[in-house]
């Protein structure tokens, strides 16, 4: 029985369907109460108006990411008045795209497109647009508009195209310019074909297959050993796996060969001195077409701290049709080492904008309904300085679940004091053994070159932070599924794909992640009668920034149930 | 009350509620405590008055919603000292295979990418782009997934 089918025998019946949604109605008297008003894709598309010599070819409104391109298609020749042009919704395969598609009969307003009103005008000669470093503010700021502003999580940049442009200094090294393009090109490429969409263009006589008996006869015949289908040489640029291991080490350093063989995804395989692919990750669907990388845009910016980190923007268009193009953009920081320029982060699409920086306490969430303080409300909590209704405040902004916060502050600071001394253990030890919430955040971040760590160097810097370290061999023993090592003692955190333990030329990663959270995570008491009546449970609130310039913090919480033993107070995870 | 309209909210939970409902009850294996959590998860849509940026940033966040409510389902019932194995046991033993429960049984961040990748057909660059994670990091995810499932598992 596979996966798949068994996802598929959940199937909900439409009278639960139905049942369902009547109780959503009548929980939310949608009926009675509910405005309309429009679904407002709020986003991050504007316009972006593309010229190809003196014509203008189409305005996009593009949201990115597996997505939906908003499309609005202007005339095919003459300036387009971008006001007059219709909201058409587009199939996220670039290649069916049907402009047109009017979507105006519910009125819905998918984007901000407020910049399609206005002059601002990408005019591009598309016979001259190739890979490029380009500095002029009118391009980025219309990527901006269509982007919005640039936070990076994990560091420091926050950039924003259209008002920011001043207040970083602007890479203009050619030679260094012309080296990062190549570097993201090449990534890009080696990136997609890891990571291809479909098998179609990456199995050898496959990508001119349409119909269903093609395909029935092409695997009939085709099929190695009932699993495989050999990889295209010409969509790959090699022919077996020692090939795949030359391309790789081209971009990336610090694997050898064997080990190279266990990070690429399970669909490749060697079968007879070929490269092969499993027929699972085959023949179910057209690929999407790559990027156009040849056509990227680059942006380049120094750090305004560290001048050896260097952040590029990269704007690429991608066609929609024959006529008309619209961006990706996506975001890379490199580290000028003594090794040459090293890659150390991917992301694509900005990541949520936090502009929490004034000294009032500011509350929100994220898009996925995280919690987010600034500092001056961490340092308010920090310091037991709430007040009942601050407290309040941030109790319904942190996601509780159905636990009702009823203690106020003060028994925040009872708590605190009664328990904090012993909980701080427990809790790093919960962090350290993975949370919940966070799992991408317990665990050691990427390093700075140069900058390794071995396993035992690490452990000796975490005994200094954690109380409560077991010793080395059975820390070892407990986590050792989490890490990798090297044969010189170094290690990383243990993932599928080479790009992740990249850094540096070798691949050792620094900084554990005490550095994430805040290292005096703050009790309250939960209330005895909604944690069971077995006993008392406690909250912990902890924190973690955003970004590392300390103005922004995620805040969770994690339950313990208290018990109180001769020898005090002991701390049990609470997580179903 | 809500910004909604009671449409937009039908085309929302028609869009969604075969996702939110599987996702829910592989967390929580049994029908009813699924039909709660898919209901707690589409009221959470109407009281935060969601602005998406796409229709998979609005599958994204149900996913995540969704998520959240079951474990703190599963939170509740762990502090009333409940099992809701307990609960497939009694109501539903009959309908949770052996897949389903190896598949529940998976650590948190494993499930949704196995349900992305295996169900929804998404690669791992879009699953990594939904869930704000890598791609590289959603394959060894995926992977982890197949060695809790064991190996022999058809993964079609």
């Amino acid at each position: 029985m596979s996966i798949r089918n068994e996802f598929e025998k959940i199937d909900p019946t439409e009278k639960q369907k139905k049942d369902i949604f009547r109780r959503i109605e009548e929980s939310s008297k949608i009926k009675t109460d509910f405005r309309h008003q429009v679904i407002r894709y709020t986003s991050v598309a504007a316009a972006a108006v593309v010229v190809v010599g003196a014509v203008t070819i189409g305005v996009h409104f593009v949201t990115k990411g597996n997505g939906i391109d908003y499309t609005v298609s202007g005339s095919s020749s003459g300036a387009v008045s971008a006001a007059d042009a219709s909201a058409s919704r587009a199939d996220d395969r670039k290649d069916n795209v049907q402009d047109g598609e009017n979507k105006s009969d519910n009125n819905t307003s998918h984007a901000d497109n407020s910049s399609a009103n206005d002059n601002n005008t990408i005019h591009l000669d598309i016979n001259t647009f190739k890979a490029q470093v380009r500095n002029d503010k009118e391009f980025w700021a219309e990527i901006g508009k269509q982007f919005g502003p640039y936070h990076y999580e994990d560091s420091t940049v926050r950039f924003d195209f259209i008002n920011g442009f001043d207040d970083f200094k602007l890479c203009t090294d050619e030679a260094m310019g012309n080296e990062i393009i190549d570097k993201v090109k090449r990534q890009w490429l080696f990136d997609n074909i890891v990571d291809f969409g479909s098998g179609y263009h990456a199995i050898k006589g496959a990508k001119d297959l349409s119909t269903s008996e093609d395909i029935e006869k092409f695997t009939r015949e085709n099929l190695i050993n009932g699993e495989y289908f050999e990889a295209d040489p010409e969509f790959f640029g090699f022919s077996d796996m020692k090939g795949f291991y030359d391309a790789a080490s081209e971009l990336y350093t610090g694997f050898d060969y064997d080990n190279f063989k266990s990070f690429i995804p399970y669909y490749y395989a060697e079968v007879d001195g070929k490269l092969c692919i499993s027929k699972d990750h085959g023949l179910g669907e057209k690929g999407k077409p790559h990027h156009s990388v040849e056509l990227g845009q680059y942006l380049l910016i120094y750090d305004n701290v560290d001048p050896s980190v260097i952040y590029c923007f990269v704007a690429v268009p991608e066609m929609i049709d024959s006529s008309s193009y619209s961006f990706s953009l996506d975001f890379y920081v490199f580290i000028n080492t003594e090794n040459g320029l090293r890659c150390s982060v991917t992301k694509e699409r900005p990541i949520t904008t936090c502009g929490l920086v004034t000294d009032e306490l500011e509350i929100t969430t994220d898009d996925y309904g995280n919690c987010l303080i600034n500092k001056a409300f961490h340092d308010k909590i920090m310091n037991d300085e709430l007040t009942d209704d601050e407290f309040t405040k941030l109790i319904s902004y942190v996601y509780t679940g159905d636990v009702s916060i009823n203690e106020q502050p003060n028994s925040l600071v009872k708590a605190r004091t009664e328990y904090n001394k012993t909980i701080q253990r427990t809790f790093n030890r919960y962090i350290l053994s993975g949370g919940y919430e966070n799992d991408d955040e317990w665990h050691i971040t990427p390093a700075t070159p140069g900058n390794c760590h071995s396993m035992k160097e690490w452990y000796d810097t975490a005994c200094t932070l954690y109380a409560d370290m077991p010793d080395y061999d059975t820390f070892l023993s407990r986590y050792s599924e989490y890490f990798k090592f090297d044969g010189q003692g170094n290690f990383y955190y243990a993932t599928g794909r080479p790009d992740e333990q990249l850094i540096g030329g070798k691949m050792p990663f620094n900084a554990p992640s005490y550095n994430l959270f805040d290292v005096s995570p703050r009790c309250f008491t939960v209330n005895e009668s909604t944690s069971g009546g077995t006993g008392l449970s406690i909250g912990v609130l902890y924190f973690y920034s955003v970004g590392t310039d300390d103005t922004t913090y995620g805040v969770n919480v994690a339950y313990f149930d208290v018990k109180e033993t001769s020898e005090g107070y002991r701390f049990v995870t609470n997580e179903g | 009350m809500s910004d909604y309209s009671s449409e937009n909210i039908r085309e929302i939970y028609e869009r969604h509620f075969v996702t939110v409902y599987r996702v829910c009850f592989m967390y929580l294996r049994n029908v009813h405590d699924t039909e709660d959590a898919v209901h707690n998860t589409f009221m959470k849509l109407i009281e935060k008055q969601k602005c998406f940026e796409s229709t998979e940033h609005e599958k994204a966040w149900l996913i995540r919603v969704s998520q959240n409510v079951c474990k703190n389902m599963l939170r509740a019932s762990s502090r009333r000292r409940e099992s809701p194995a307990g609960d497939i046991a009694v109501n539903d033993s009959s309908a949770v295979s052996d897949v389903m429960i190896e598949l529940s049984a998976l650590p948190d961040e494993l499930k949704i990418p196995v349900y992305l990748f295996y169900c929804d057909g998404y690669n791992s660059k879009e699953i990594g782009s939904m869930l704000h994670i890598s791609a590289s990091a959603v394959r060894s995810r995926l992977q982890k997934a197949r060695e809790h499932l064991g190996s022999e598992r058809s993964i079609v």
